[in-house]
């Protein structure tokens, strides 16, 4: 992978507080990370290291106690809820572990939500490219509770692309899926960024997962404290028990 | 598990507010009507104790007519002079009570409502048995007069003024020379003037006699043995009562009336009940399901289904006993608020004040009412929550209703059918007019209740029909609300039939007002000849001279004049043992001013004692022309009356006609004014050019109004509408409690939704377009439930008509743009419905709403 692409997003001195007093948390401490585009990132930590905390940051779905956010050139952490709102409409796909889908509406039409609620229309063919891609073509009048748990992260990966954002976070997205599931997943969502030329930053904990990505970072403490680019399951395990100690 | 119950209470306050908010409504209603009721009981036993006045005898004549207090015959002259020379009597004066109309510079004065105005005889030199004290000025002489000094203040009338007197005579100035009360409340409310006693006698139609005697003993005198020794010695066709008699019949005749107002409030405390019930019941079974894995857990750690079922019945009963409490407080307000609607309906003058009085029977109905109804409500969701198996811990797709559609279809159709059969069978039936009445209440509760069940089933595609075009207008959130309305079709439909049930009888009621609107307008086109009608301003019931019919026929151009008097509530005489409504009019004026369809006779011949009858009774009593019936009347006593005609229609005069010759004679002084009068013009005579000479007559007597035919259309229509307006506030009520179920679930729609509401977020949708989802939702269920209402009002509405007798109501009118407001105003609250828990679902906090379980 090359590193003459642009930034995604990247965060400046991240920190963030939980509480006050005696009391308080500090879940990122004066964090700096940079997200390049067409990559996929993976962020691994132990539970406690702030890798969803800063997820949610860099998403938009959490604002920083201090330090500076930027999703490609835009500040982020001087937005407004609103304007915040709009950029997760309109400039970031999300996956969650679960619970991605709304019960309410078919496949088709979750995919196209965020341009449903005023994003811009996505291209025909782009959409085609994706739903393709996703496979699910038979089963897009479907409602969720019709799909099984991979079905469902499929559309949910598809609704993220559907948009052509400038980054796509998943939060665990094969959390809840077997292993054979998951790995389905995974590649579907490296082959988005290799030949859909997406950008998606990952959360997990799974060594198996991360090593999909083009690169790892890994956070301890609300720090990075490592990262690694293209890694082996292997080199994952033993970055974890070497940063375990 | 108390503690349990206690806790999941207290986990879920907002839920729990509204719940028992629903309840209170409910029992403040039916609280508030007891309290209303007695607090007006109280003030009017005070009245009457004040009426009877101070430990005197009360001498009288013996009612010929039982039951009828107006057929008690005059005391004359003669008995109260024996009364005076009686041993231990100290004192007796004879009374006379006339109803005259009163009013200062052109402006009637009106009493406080349903209070008369009265007029007594009054001599300086009895003042002291009289019960009235003088406050300022002297006795009034003739052609002088004393008014009681609430009025006076009123008015502003002071000693020296002018008061005009209208009374069976021609109207008469009279001077103030005094300011006078009456007991210590100065009669509650009635207006009251003081005129000599000769005066009084020609005005009121009482030659040398009078209407009683009052009788104060010596002293040491025991007052029962003196009455039981008047009544033998005095002539018979007398008798001597004691005040407290005379006390007690005073309030039992208020007493019709308050219980008469009071059961009308508890029809309407009863549908806001239902209503609650319905809420209830909703919000238990939303609730029981959100928590199906909580219970569910609670079954698999060893509690049994019957601890579940307790555990929820007790959550009942402790909601249902602090709304009962609060409910209690807050049908004081209601008693209040309903006091202030009525004084402002009959603009300024409202009912006796008097502090609000709470019985022990208002506390014991109010917890039988609001504990009852959220127990019988939280039943059925309590069994279910009682079936749910251990391994709902574990489960996520396992719902609380499932598959019992079926059932609810065969029950929903039962109930149904149950309700139809009761209605048709209570309009249809012979059973007297209550227990009619309760069947078509039963009937309409299991039509309420089978289209609740029913109504389910076209949920989903009336939620989609109607969800339609704000899919096309709210796109993305329109689509939303839409797809949420009708994902769960239980939910809405019993939220929505919450609003049906009221906006049924807010149909009912329009359906039957327009129905008689335009019966009234056909009768106008088809029966009523006349150019010209007085009315009474609809308020008093005590008519108008029937000196201003007798001026308008000396107005040239004016062809026929004719008042008519009596009717139901005013006039009976008996035929045959039973009591009949009865009008007095002339012969000239029918079938030209006035057709009532004659199928036998003609209407000559009234006037010599004849009668009129309707078909129905002449069929009944198988009378012909020509026959002659032999009819009691409070005065006159016994009189044969021969049948001159048989007609059809009874829409206008009722079934018994006879000349106001008979009629006056019949009956006594107080029941000599016109309640109403036709005018019909010579050929030729415009309208336009004659209508100055009768305002001028008609100026002097403002307790009648002069209409035109158009005017006097507009006129009823108008009171039709006040009359629907009035009853459908208090409906309007139940309206009210079923938005608030709209609230309720709504906001518990938004906790059950809280993370696909945090995921809708955190994709983009913005606040504004979170609070819109849930604002069309509302709109969708609220209209679903106007729609509803609208087409069982509009059932109930037809089957009322048919029920109604023909001399009621004939036709049958759909208030179409009545209905548009209703759906307009359901939009409106749906709207307003939404707002807290729209706003609650906007500012979720995304990443709470997320990762909420």
């Amino acid at each position: 992978m090359t590193t003459t692409t642009s930034l995604a997003a990247r965060a400046v001195d991240a920190s963030k507080m939980y509480g006050s007093g005696e009391t308080a948390v500090r879940a990122l401490d004066g964090l700096s990370v940079d997200l390049a585009a067409g990559e996929f990132t993976a962020i691994m930590g132990p539970s406690g290291s702030g890798k969803s905390t800063l997820m949610h940051c860099l998403a938009g779905l959490d604002t920083l106690s201090s330090g500076k956010v930027f999703l490609g050139d835009t500040d982020i952490s001087e937005l407004s809820e609103r304007a915040l709102t709009l950029l997760r409409r309109d400039r970031i796909g999300f996956v969650f572990q679960a619970f991605n889908l709304v019960p309410t509406l078919s496949a088709h039409e979750n995919i196209v939500l965020p341009q449903k609620l005023g994003a811009a229309p996505p291209q025909e063919s782009w959409l085609e490219r994706v739903i393709d891609a996703v496979g699910l073509a038979d089963r897009l009048s479907h409602r969720p509770n019709e799909l099984s748990g991979g079905q469902q992260q499929r559309v949910a990966v598809a609704r993220a692309l559907a948009g052509q954002p400038e980054i796509i976070f998943a939060d665990e997205p094969t959390g809840n899926l077997d292993s054979k599931t998951g790995g389905e997943i995974l590649g579907f969502m490296q082959n988005a960024v290799r030949d859909l030329s997406q950008t998606i930053v990952m959360v997990t904990h799974d060594p198996s997962a991360a090593a999909h990505a083009d690169r790892v970072v890994f956070l301890a403490d609300g720090k990075t404290v490592e990262e690694l680019t293209s890694p082996s399951v292997d080199l994952i395990f033993d970055t974890m028990r070497r940063l375990g100690d | 598990m108390f503690k349990l119950t206690l806790n999941s209470l207290l986990a879920r306050k907002i839920r729990l507010a509204l719940t028992t908010f629903a309840v209170v409504l409910g029992v403040s209603f039916v609280s508030g009507s007891f309290i209303l009721a007695d607090s007006l009981r109280a003030v009017f036993d005070k009245i009457a104790i004040e009426i009877a006045g101070p430990d005197w005898l009360q001498v009288r004549g013996v009612e010929t007519i039982e039951g009828d207090p107006f057929s008690r015959p005059t005391v004359p002259q003669s008995v109260v002079d024996q009364l005076n020379s009686t041993e231990d009597v100290y004192g007796a004066l004879g009374v006379i009570q006339g109803f005259p109309r009163i009013s200062v510079d052109d402006t009637l004065i009106k009493p406080l409502g349903g209070a008369p105005t009265l007029a007594f005889n009054f001599e300086e030199e009895t003042e002291e048995l009289s019960g009235f004290q003088t406050v300022d000025g002297r006795a009034p002489g003739n052609g002088e007069v004393m008014v009681d000094v609430d009025t006076a203040e009123k008015y502003d009338i002071a000693i020296g003024d002018t008061v005009t007197i209208r009374s069976l005579q021609p109207a008469e100035d009279f001077r103030v020379t005094g300011i006078t009360r009456w007991g210590v409340d100065n009669g509650g409310g009635a207006v009251f003037i003081l005129i000599d006693t000769a005066t009084a006698q020609r005005l009121f139609n009482y030659p040398d006699s009078f209407l009683a005697a009052t009788v104060a003993a010596q002293p040491g005198i025991d007052e029962q043995q003196l009455a039981d020794r008047l009544t033998n010695e005095l002539p018979s066709g007398f008798e001597a009562v004691t005040s407290e008699v005379v006390a007690n019949e005073f309030s039992d005749q208020f007493d019709i009336f308050i219980t008469i107002f009071q059961n009308a409030l508890l029809v309407f405390a009863a549908v806001a009940l239902i209503v609650s019930a319905f809420i209830i019941n909703n919000t238990f079974a939303i609730v029981l399901g959100q928590r199906i894995r909580e219970l569910g857990l609670l079954r698999a750690v060893g509690a049994t289904g019957r601890q579940i079922r307790s555990s929820v019945l007790i959550e009942a009963l402790l909601i249902g006993v602090v709304a009962s409490l609060v409910g209690v407080f807050a049908g004081m307000g209601i008693a209040w608020s309903i006091n202030a609607l009525i004084a402002q309906a009959g603009d300024g003058s409202g009912l006796p004040d008097g502090p609000l009085v709470i019985a022990a029977r208002t506390w014991i109905a109010a917890a039988i009412v609001g504990i009852g109804v959220t127990l019988l409500a939280a039943i059925s969701p309590a069994r279910k929550a009682s079936r749910i198996p251990p391994i709902a811990a574990l489960r996520d797709d396992l719902s609380l209703w499932s598959g019992s559609n079926r059932r609810r279809t065969v029950v929903g159709l039962l109930f149904g059918v149950g309700g139809l059969l009761a209605t048709a069978f209570g309009t249809t039936s012979n059973a007297g007019a209550s227990k009619q009445l309760a069947l078509l209440a039963a009937g309409a509760l299991l039509l309420f209740v089978s289209i609740s069940l029913l109504s389910t089933l076209i949920a989903r595609p009336a939620a989609r029909l109607l969800g339609w075009p704000m899919k096309r207008f709210a796109r993305a959130s329109g689509n939303l609300a839409r797809e949420n309305a009708s994902r769960n079709p239980r939910r809405t439909a019993s939220t929505a039939s919450a609003l049906m049930v009221g906006l049924a009888l807010v149909g009912m009621v329009l359906v039957v007002g327009t129905s008689f609107k335009k019966t009234f307008s056909s009768i106008l086109d088809s029966s009523l000849g006349a150019d010209f009608f007085i009315d009474t301003d609809g308020r008093s019931s005590w008519g108008f001279s029937p000196q201003l019919v007798e001026e308008i026929k000396e107005i040239d151009g004016v062809a026929i004049a004719v008042g008519f008097r009596g009717g139901p509530g005013t006039a009976q005489m008996s035929v045959a043992g039973a009591s009949k409504d009865v009008i007095g009019t002339q012969e000239e004026g029918l079938g030209r001013v006035l057709d009532i369809s004659l199928i036998e006779g003609s209407y000559s011949g009234l006037s010599n004692d004849g009668v009129l009858v309707h078909e129905d009774p002449a069929e009944d009593l198988a009378l012909a022309v020509g026959d002659v019936v032999s009819a009691t009347f409070p005065v006159a006593g016994t009189k044969d009356l021969r049948v001159v005609g048989i007609f059809d229609d009874g829409s206008i005069l009722g079934n018994w006609v006879i000349d106001m010759s008979t009629y006056e004679n019949g009956f006594d002084p107080a029941r000599q004014s016109d309640l109403f009068a036709a005018i019909e013009l010579e050929k030729g005579v415009e309208v336009q050019s004659i209508r100055s000479q009768l305002d001028a007559v008609a100026i002097d007597y403002p307790e009648a109004i002069l209409q035109d035919r158009t005017e006097y259309q507009e006129t009823i229509e108008g009171r039709i509408d006040n009359l629907l307006m009035t009853v459908n506030a208090l409906v309007g009520f139940a309206v009210v409690i079923a938005v608030l179920g709209i609230v309720n679930t709504l906001m518990l729609s938004v906790f059950e939704r809280t993370r696909e509401i945090g995921l809708l977020r955190a994709v983009g949708m913005t606040r504004r377009q979170t609070r819109r989802m849930i604002r069309w939702e509302a709109v969708i269920i609220a209209v679903f439930g106007g729609v509803l209402g609208i087409l069982v009002g509009t059932l109930l509405g037809f089957i009322a008509v048919q029920a109604m007798p023909d001399s009621f109501i004939t036709d049958f009118g759909i208030p179409v743009g009545n209905f548009a407001v209703i759906l307009i105003m359901c939009m409106v609250a749906g709207v307003l419905a939404a707002i807290l828990p729209a706003r609650r679902a906007a500012r979720l906090n995304i990443l709470d709403a997320i990762a909420h379980s």
